[in-house]
């Protein structure tokens, strides 16, 4: 009898050993921003005339500013290959760095460069992917963010937004207190800054048409308030709505064919939708109350807007071709300037808590409101074109400043763009990488 | 002060009518208590009046009739007092009968607590003979018992000498057998001796064989069991060292990916195959990472078990 | 004891004794004249703008034509009492000149989106251009516009500089 168990015992032990496989099952790691490392690339020109840009710092840069990298300062470097045949994996394994960015930048003709970029996997011990790319001095910077973009959804799976731009309102008073505003836009990373539009009157509530070419905006040049559309590259620019009473908020449909408007021609402050072609005027709610503030979900279906309807201002949706106003922001008594996430689940909006205005989303799906900022007078949320982050302006030191939060919340970063009070921020859409050519 | 009443007029008003009353006051006087009501009877008036000769008469035949009713009175009460004494008579009378019956209801209860107290004897003795013949049966009981077990054990002697003897028998009769046996097998001996020899040697292989088998038994169930400590140990350090390595990007909890990896000798990576996606390009570079961070990953010592290590499929589901 | 109702008016006499006594050492009894301070905001000047003021009344700083500027409540737009005469002035001023026109600005404090600041200031200018026109003044001479937060009187970012904020403005 007992020979038989022990028979069975040693059976069953003798099986396992036989199996092919073993299965182990992992469940915990730290969580956390990759480790990446880009080494100050090469340049293989005169050593008198280097490029005017340094790509590596400008890639590193927007890599870490995206919070899902953690690049390796370049003074802890144990190396600084600049081709395939420099690299030596156990440098960089040694620093735990999972991924490594080198790269050399050539002349190519007068006033021309070529950037060659390499992403090694570290641990593979492989090439990832490598690119060469024909540049311009003035194009250098751009092409340093495209570059960055590729490494990011190498990596990521997720497109970037590095080569993408900004637009925001300045102000400055001077000694005589009077108001020098203007309309600017600049790089993501707060480069290249250039005014579109100079006036004495306030600018308010810039938007990017979907191509990311025009701007439109609200100007209260010669004490009239009108909606204005500019070419962003040629300056060019046209008077769209210049009602009596309020002209505002100046929202593109997706296809950029419709322009949204909040107009008080009527008596009250109104939705209207703007054919751009043609030039007509359709409203989009009719009601005693404030309606303003409208924004296109990203099927150009309806709109999402702020109205006062219900006492206090809350966010509200509707079908494009008008209809019953469904009110969508429960949490607290303000909740305005709402906008849709590129993928159309999230919007994110001012809300007011204890009397502190700050940033806040809702996911759509789940019902989920989450405050994410911490300000006092928070306001002008705008997304980023992958949806990664979000750009709103803050306060500090009496000072209009812009910040960013990450989409998830984890990561916040104040942006230094430039002196004086800035505000109203909006991320442009993915733009054509045309531009002065 | 005369500046105080000029700047007072009303006050100075006031003063003087209080003084101006309180002087009346004085002068009339005021009686401070309540007129005092008499507390009186009503007051009785007699009244005086001739007397005439009617009244006399009349007066006279109420004596006599005053003096009959007396009379009247005496005679009754004497009637009464004869009645008392009658009375009285009957109700001693009546005493004397009830003390009587009292005698005799007393000498009744006597008897009949004679009465009882002889039947209580007699039942206290029925119950003492009874219990006493209670007694007397169960000894009987007993000495019927012990006499039985006695019985039974003459019995069993009995039956023990039986079987005694009859294998005394049957020892006898066996050996007279063995005793033919062993005569008649003389013979034989030196044929069987040789078999026996055989046989003997046989067992005593078999009996070495079974010994050595039943060793080889333990000394399996033992390396099964120190196996599986080792492979469970070794699996440990893996998956440890695995989950050190790991940096997973954020908000990637619920995600799966399962690899396949292929392993040298002493632990070297050599091949990582992602056998099943999680749908995030991030989180499938991040797994394949941590194994590659892990390289070499820790083998068991023996290098049998370290077979079974070759091939590792590794399942990463973080917060399962 | 029960006392006799003369008793009574013994004690009322001397209840007066006592009440002479116990008034504070200023008067006696009743109560004099409060003068406290009278209601506040408009000063309160008869009929007519001020005795002799030669210029534009609009720059007389004795009028209530004066006081160009009203303030407004957190998140309100209705008309504050003591602003009443002034409105009353400058629809009286408006009626009397029907040349003139005047722009009426509305403003809003920092706080909430801008956009949303815009219209509250809409609706100061139309609560102050509803009230003038209710008093009687020509429509065509009034003009507003609304310049939300983006045209503060006051930086600041406390109640101080919030309330001087929340204003609305007559431009003549």
């Amino acid at each position: 009898m007992k020979r038989l168990f022990f028979l069975v015992l040693l059976l069953g032990a003798s099986l396992q050993v036989n199996s092919s496989t073993l299965t182990i099952e992992i469940t915990q790691g730290a969580e956390g921003a990759l480790p990446i490392a880009v080494v100050p690339f090469g340049w293989r020109g005169d050593p008198a005339g280097p490029p005017p840009q340094e790509v590596a710092e400008i890639i590193a840069a927007d890599l870490g500013r995206s919070g899902r990298f953690k690049p390796l300062p370049t003074k802890e470097m144990l190396a600084r290959p600049t081709s395939g045949d420099e690299v030596d994996f156990r440098d960089w394994r040694a620093l735990n760095v999972e991924n490594l960015v080198i790269g050399e930048v050539s002349p190519n003709g007068p006033g021309g460069f070529i950037v060659k970029f390499y992403l090694y996997d570290v641990f593979r011990g492989e090439q990832v992917t490598g690119y060469s790319i024909p540049t311009t001095a003035s194009d250098l910077r751009a092409t340093a963010h495209g570059i960055a973009d590729i490494i990011y959804e190498t990596l990521t799976g997720q497109p970037g937004a590095f080569a993408t731009r900004i637009a925001y309102v300045t102000s400055e008073r001077n000694a005589q207190g009077e108001d020098q505003v203007e309309l600017r836009i600049a790089d993501t990373d707060g480069y290249n800054t250039q005014a579109i539009v100079s006036s004495k009157d306030p600018i308010m509530s810039p938007a990017w048409s979907p191509d990311g070419r025009r701007l439109a905006y609200v100007s209260f040049e010669k004490a009239q308030p009108s909606v204005w559309v500019q070419e962003v590259f040629t300056g060019k620019r046209e008077k769209i709505a210049s009602f009596k009473g309020i002209n505002g908020a100046p929202a593109w449909s997706p296809d950029g064919r419709f322009l949204a408007l909040t107009l008080s021609k009527d008596g009250n402050p109104d939705i209207f939708v703007m054919d751009m072609a043609r030039r007509s005027l359709r409203p989009i709610t009719r009601h005693w109350s404030i309606d303003t503030e409208p924004s296109w979900a990203p099927d150009g279906k309806s709109l999402v807007f702020t109205s006062d309807r219900g006492g206090s201002p809350q966010i509200y949706q509707v079908s494009v071709n008008g209809g019953e106003p469904k009110r969508v922001s429960f949490e607290g008594k303000y909740n305005a300037r709402a906008s849709f996430s590129p993928d159309g689940k999230i919007l994110t909006m001012v809300t007011r808590v204890d009397g502190q205005y700050r940033i806040a989303t809702l996911d759509l799906e789940t019902r989920d409101f989450r405050v994410m900022s911490t300000g006092r007078l928070d306001e002008s949320p705008s997304f980023a074109p992958n949806g990664s982050m979000i750009i709103y302006a803050a306060r500090a030191n009496g000072k209009g400043v812009l910040a960013a939060v990450s989409t998830d919340g984890r990561v916040q970063q104040r942006l230094r763009i430039q002196e004086g009070d800035v505000r109203e921020p909006v991320w442009s859409p993915y733009l054509q990488q045309e531009r002065n050519r | 002060m005369l500046a105080v009443l000029k700047q007072n007029p009303v006050a100075l008003l006031l003063a003087v009518l209080l003084h101006l009353g309180l002087a009346v006051l004085l002068v009339v006087g005021i009686d401070w208590r309540e007129p005092v009501k008499p507390i009186g009877a009503d007051v009785v008036v007699v009244q005086a009046q001739l007397v005439d000769q009617e009244k006399l008469d009349a007066e006279a035949s109420k004596r006599q009739a005053a003096e009959r009713e007396k009379l009247e009175k005496a005679a009754a009460a004497e009637r009464a007092e004869q009645e008392k004494a009658e009375a009285l008579k009957k109700r001693r009378a009546e005493e004397k009968r009830k003390l009587a019956e009292l005698e005799q209801q007393k000498k009744q209860r006597k008897e009949e607590q004679a009465r009882k107290a002889a039947e209580e004897k007699k039942r206290a003795e029925a119950e003492k003979v009874r219990l006493a013949e209670l007694k007397r049966k169960e000894e009987e009981q007993k000495k019927s018992q012990e006499a039985e077990k006695k019985r039974l054990a003459e019995l069993e002697e009995k039956r023990e000498l039986e079987q005694k003897r009859l294998k005394e028998e049957q020892a006898a009769r066996e050996k007279a057998e063995a005793e033919a046996k062993a005569k008649a097998e003389a013979k034989k001996k030196a044929e069987i001796e040789a078999q026996k020899k055989a046989e003997a040697e046989r067992k005593r292989r078999a009996e070495a064989k079974a010994r050595a088998d039943r060793e080889a038994e333990l000394q399996a169930q033992y390396q099964a069991e120190a196996d599986a400590s080792e492979i469970g140990q070794a699996t440990a350090l893996i998956q440890q060292k695995v989950e050190r390595n790991w940096l997973r990007p954020p908000g990637t909890d619920g995600l799966k990916c399962t690899l396949r990896v292929r392993l040298g000798a002493s632990g070297s990576v050599l091949l990582v195959n992602v056998v099943k996606s999680s749908g995030n390009i991030a989180f499938d570079r991040s797994v394949e990472a941590a194994v590659r961070k892990a390289d070499p990953l820790p083998m068991p010592r023996s290098s049998r078990l370290a077979a079974q290590f070759r091939d590792i499929e590794f399942v990463f589901e973080p917060g399962s | 004891m029960k006392f006799k109702s003369s008793a009574w008016l013994v004690i009322a006499l001397l209840a007066f004794l006592f009440a002479g006594c116990s008034s504070t050492g200023s008067k006696e009894g009743e109560g004099a004249a409060v003068d406290g301070p009278g209601t506040s905001g408009a000063t309160t000047m008869g009929a007519g703008y001020g005795g002799s003021w030669s210029g534009n009344p609009l720059d007389n700083p004795n009028s209530p034509l004066y006081t160009k500027t009203i303030y407004f409540e957190f998140d309100e737009s209705t008309i504050r009492t003591e602003y009443i005469d002034v409105l009353r002035a400058h629809a009286d001023y408006l009626n009397k000149n029907r040349n003139v026109l005047v722009l009426i600005e509305g403003h809003a404090d920092e706080r909430g989106s801008r956009e949303y600041n815009i219209a509250l200031g809409e609706r100061r200018v139309n609560a102050v251009r509803n009230f003038l026109e209710a008093e009687g003044v020509d429509a065509a001479q009034i003009n507003g516009i609304s310049y939300g937060e983006e045209r503060p009187a006051v930086t600041g970012n406390d109640e101080a500089a919030w309330a001087e904020n929340r204003r609305a403005v007559l431009v003549y």
